[in-house]
């Protein structure tokens, strides 16, 4: 084995995914591949059906059984895709963590909230009753769960959507797991709350030294809470890099429609936004070639002949489009770094 | 402003009875609004921004006369919607149109496109079936869709399609308001865009006023132009968004500012302080903010703040209005 120091937590080489949808099947994953080391945060940008949800059920092992997962996936140097779903099992809750983006669906409404903290500790852990209970109790309080040893007993329905999210996210972190998955963990909250949810969720990745990988399709989110992130679309990667380093220099038209879309603070009345024109297409009918090719302002026959490979633009800044030289001249970015 | 407004809402309360916990005590009730007064001038659009809970729904439900109020008026166009007979009210609708947040569940997936867009109509008016074609195939090009896409199925259209639809419905019977509840917040983001610029278009060309629900500011910002902050079923400060977002004077509507994450290279992290979430069924003392504000002091905790006139149309309801003026800009995005 080589040094844990230097060698990943997580790597993903060439990840493939093949979904039956009612449409016929559909190559919802195509060619991902990133590395991540202890520590470490990973953001994925995108709209709806842009693959960055199905991604992260293939770390999970949480795809329907239908589903055909090609490339790998690789824990600490093993091999995850494949993996009988005993031995998933045993890795779910205990290494990988995730919280889920809607906090009333993730929980049992017929459980307390306590005996669902406790489960993964329970099972994992082999703790007994009495212990999964004080670590639970510990873990609520850890989140900012008011008083939690009055509360331990009672049930989901009986607490506000931030303080369902601070209870999966204890359960996530129960077995004090290497990577969390956090999939919008805080669309369905108000911003006020989204902000105390984040600032939590980036102190326990610090504190614990955690690799996490945070999925939302909001921009300001991704800018403000991770190292590196990938932008996809149609099921590839199009652009990933550094977090400042792609906001500095936003290189592929997608990501530039995206950021431009914004509805900005302090845009005045009468200003209009920039739209990216035509809509997130599906998955079973994705045009050949370059994916964005159907909405890019940029597209020239070539786009459309093969998918375009990563080009480098920048230290550790990669972008899959072949006209990055037309796109990167208008240079769309946020400010100066 | 000589005219008339378009809608005169007046100390509008509405509370809701929660079920009886006890037999020996009187059931508790829930102050979702207390004492909203707003107006909005033909043409002109109102945003209302605050978190779950504000009172923003039920404001807009209201508005759309879709329930009773526990006391005070809504009036459009100089009549008093709760005072009028169930037949002048179903009339009166003409003129107040609503588009709802998810349009996955408000669009009736069992009836074609020409059905849902004509129904408003065929409430309202007599009329054979070549006429009303005619009209929904008149607001379907208006917001962008084409005559072919009468006869489809809701499923057959994505979502920034079905808002489009959704709209359409709102617009066919001629309003002069639209209600929209969180009109974007379901739509990806490149869509959202589109249909933004769409409802703007649509202003311009019809002279219409809306009324906006949101919690995103930004959207507010662009479509409005004046925006109420609702924070436990009161307004707490309105004003145009300039006022507003740049000389903003409720240390709530600061922090909703703040809390907006910002995308700008090497931001990084912003540490935000923590904050207790109060309560709506307690009839405390004070300003309500006051226990998550950071300059409440115990005056605040004692006596409630009125609204008070802080600029041309800045209205603010803090006893501390001027010291959270002169505080630092809440930076925004360039």
């Amino acid at each position: 084995m080589a040094d844990p120091a230097t060698m990943p937590l997580i790597a993903v080489d060439n990840l493939g995914v093949r979904l039956n949808t009612s449409r016929g099947p559909a190559q919802a994953v195509r060619g991902v591949s990133f590395s991540l080391k202890r520590g470490e945060t990973l953001g994925l940008v995108g709209e709806s059906g842009c693959g960055k949800s199905v991604t992260a059920l293939s770390l999970m092992g949480l795809l329907p059984d239908s589903a055909v997962v090609s490339g790998s996936i690789r824990l600490d140097g093993s091999e995850l895709v494949g993996l009988a779903d005993a031995d998933y099992c045993g890795l779910r809750g205990n290494r990988i963590g995730m919280i889920f983006q809607e906090p009333m669906t993730a929980l049992n409404p017929m459980h307390t909230i306590g005996n669902q903290v406790a489960e993964p500790l329970r099972r994992h852990k082999k703790y007994s009753a009495a212990q999964a209970r004080k670590e639970a109790i510990a873990l609520l309080d850890r989140v900012g769960l008011p008083d939690p040893a009055r509360r331990i007993d009672a049930y989901p329905h009986q607490f506000s959507g931030g303080q369902r999210q601070r209870v999966t996210i204890a359960m996530a972190l129960a077995c004090g797991p290497d990577l969390l998955i956090a999939d919008e963990p805080t669309t369905a909250l108000d911003v006020t709350i989204q902000g105390q949810i984040l600032d939590l969720i980036a102190d326990l990745v610090e504190e614990r030294g955690m690799s996490m990988i945070l999925i939302s399709h909001d921009l300001g989110v991704i800018a403000e809470n991770v190292h590196r992130m990938m932008v996809m679309y149609g099921g590839t990667v199009v652009e990933s890099g550094p977090t400042d380093e792609v906001f500095r220099r936003m290189g592929h038209p997608y990501t530039q429609g995206l950021f431009r879309a914004r509805p900005k603070l302090g845009a005045r009345k009468g200003t209009r936004l920039k739209t990216i024109s035509g809509t997130v297409p599906e998955l079973a009918d994705l045009p050949s070639g370059c994916t964005f090719s159907d909405r890019c302002p940029l597209v020239i026959d070539q786009c459309r002949a093969a998918l375009p490979p990563m080009v480098e633009v920048g230290p550790g800044h990669g972008v899959r489009c072949i006209r990055t030289d037309v796109s990167m001249a208008e240079r769309v970015g946020a400010l100066i770094a | 402003m000589t005219a008339a407004p378009l809608l005169d809402v007046k100390d509008l309360e509405q509370r809701y009875t929660l079920p009886r916990e006890s037999l020996f005590r009187p059931p508790g009730q829930v102050r979702a609004l207390n004492g909203v007064s707003v107006q909005v001038a033909s043409g002109k659009s109102l945003g209302v921004v605050g978190e779950s809970g504000s009172g923003k729904s039920t404001f807009a439900r209201l508005v759309m006369a879709l329930e009773r109020p526990t006391s005070g008026q809504v009036a459009l166009l100089g009549r008093d919607l709760n005072h009028i007979s169930t037949d002048e009210l179903r009339r009166a609708r003409r003129d107040f149109q609503m588009v709802f947040q998810d349009p996955y569940g408000s669009l009736d997936p069992r009836q074609t496109i020409a059905r849902i867009v004509a129904e408003p109509l065929t409430v309202l008016e007599e009329a054979d079936r070549t006429t009303f074609r005619g009209r929904v195939s008149t607001v379907l090009r208006q917001v962008g869709l084409r005559d072919a896409d009468m006869d489809k199925y809701p499923h057959e259209f994505s979502g920034g399609q079905r808002q489009r639809i959704a709209i359409a419905r709102a617009l066919i019977t001629q309003p002069k308001l639209i209600v929209a509840d969180e009109p974007v917040s379901a739509l990806d983001v490149s869509v959202q865009a589109q249909v933004l610029n769409l409802m703007q278009d649509l202003q311009e060309q019809f002279g219409l006023s809306y009324v906006l629900i949101s919690h995103d500011l930004a959207v507010v910002d662009y479509l409005c132009d004046e925006v109420a902050v609702m924070y436990l079923g009161r307004i707490v400060e309105q004003g145009r968004p300039e006022d507003l977002f740049e000389r903003c004077a409720h240390p709530y509507t600061r922090a909703l500012l703040a809390a907006v994450p910002r995308v700008r290279a090497g931001s990084g992290r912003r540490r935000r302080g923590a904050q207790a979430i109060a309560s709506q069924s307690a009839a405390a003392t004070g300003c309500p903010y006051a226990a998550r504000c950071p300059l409440a002091d115990q005056h605040c905790r004692e006596v409630l703040p009125e609204l008070r006139k802080l600029g041309e149309a800045h209205l603010a309801a803090c006893h501390k209005a001027e010291a959270v003026m002169a505080l630092p800009h809440v930076a925004m995005e360039g």
